[in-house]
């Protein structure tokens, strides 16, 4: 039972992870600006500073919200990275 | 304090097969016409990189904070690659590790790290990475990508040079400081940075003992003679703790004859 204790754990942690990125890719979507989008495109936009809580707590694009943009190397309407 | 480290010469072809592995890495991550900047990448890369193929995993963990959304993929593909190899990635992948180990070979005299500091990486993690943005203060403020050396390095200062400035001179100045100090850090101890403060690090290092590839001891050959322990260049004893949550799976102890990568 010993010798079996770390594979299960590690099938385990295996089905956990590849499963999120599973449901992820499948189920997750985001509506921003009433549009819905995918974690990876929401990933993205995020970086680019793209995208906003807006007050009401609903995402929003970071332009729609009034914020200055748009920079070289992001999407369009997109912020700069701090960095 | 100002000990010498010299490596046995069954280390050098580890090493060399490494540093291809890392290289080959840094072309990878560094190609932006992938297209896969959407994906969070397995390594410390900054995603404003001018040059990045993937998102940096630590980037999308901070932004997602900030926005409140649960990074379910992120948290995905850095589960999947920890359990895979712990640590691995830090030692054989990581494009910030490779600038480490550059600075790592201009000076042979080391400091040692006191253990506790080493702790550190988890409260970085848990601060910088997680907590603030959580916290209800302007967005992007204060958090780990506002002060993380790789960034200042593989961004800022290239965007600075090509004329794109993103933060205000100030800001950019606190950045050149800290990547100063990391780079102090790297010349007098080995991979400093990940030992004491990458909070990905920390993050792999949570699966070190249990991943599917662990460094494997036979103990019944062992005789003490402490061999490993002198190859090791962040002060880890494999002889005791091959998979210590310090190691960063450099591998340069499987130069010696009992200890190997394996799955068992």
């Amino acid at each position: 039972m010993q010798k079996l204790k770390r594979p299960l754990l590690l099938a385990v942690l295996f089905l956990i992870f590849a499963g999120l990125i599973v449901f992820s890719t499948l189920a997750i979507r985001y509506p921003v600006s009433g549009t819905p989008k995918s974690e990876f495109a929401v990933t993205e936009l995020s970086l680019t500073h793209g995208v906003e809580r807006a007050r009401d707590g609903k995402l929003v694009l970071a332009d729609k919200a009034g914020k200055k943009g748009g920079t070289k190397g992001t999407k369009k309407g997109s912020k700069a990275c701090p960095t | 304090m100002g000990a010498i480290i010299t490596r046995p010469k069954g280390t050098r072809r580890i090493r060399r097969i490494r540093l291809a592995s890392q290289f080959a890495a840094l072309v990878i991550l560094s190609l932006p016409f992938l297209g896969l900047r959407t994906i969070c990448g397995p390594a410390f890369h900054c995603y404003s990189c001018p040059l990045s193929a993937f998102a940096c995993p630590l980037g999308v963990l901070v932004n997602f904070g900030t926005l409140r959304v649960f990074p379910y993929a992120a948290i995905g593909i850095l589960g999947l690659v920890s359990t895979i190899g712990g640590r691995l990635i830090c030692g054989w992948v990581c494009p910030f590790g490779l600038f480490q180990d550059g600075l790592d070979t201009i000076s042979k005299k080391k400091v040692s790290i006191p253990g506790k500091l080493t702790y550190l990486r988890y409260a970085v993690l848990g601060g910088l990475v997680i907590l603030v943005p959580l916290l209800p203060i302007k967005p992007y403020t204060y958090t780990f990508c506002n002060y993380c050396p790789a960034g200042t390095l593989e961004s800022a200062i290239p965007w600075r040079i090509m004329g794109v400035p993103g933060g205000s001179i100030s800001d950019f100045c606190i950045r050149l400081v800290i990547l100063a100090g990391v780079v102090v850090l790297a010349v007098v101890s080995s991979r400093g940075f990940c030992r004491t403060l990458c909070p990905l690090g920390a993050i792999f290092s949570l699966f070190n003992r249990i991943s599917l590839f662990r460094l494997n001891m036979t103990k019944e050959d062992c005789n003490q003679c402490g061999a490993c322990a002198k190859v090791c260049a962040i002060g880890v004893d494999p002889a005791t703790d091959p998979n210590a949550a310090a190691c960063i799976r450099c591998l340069d102890c499987t130069a010696t004859q009992h200890l190997r990568l394996g799955s068992k």
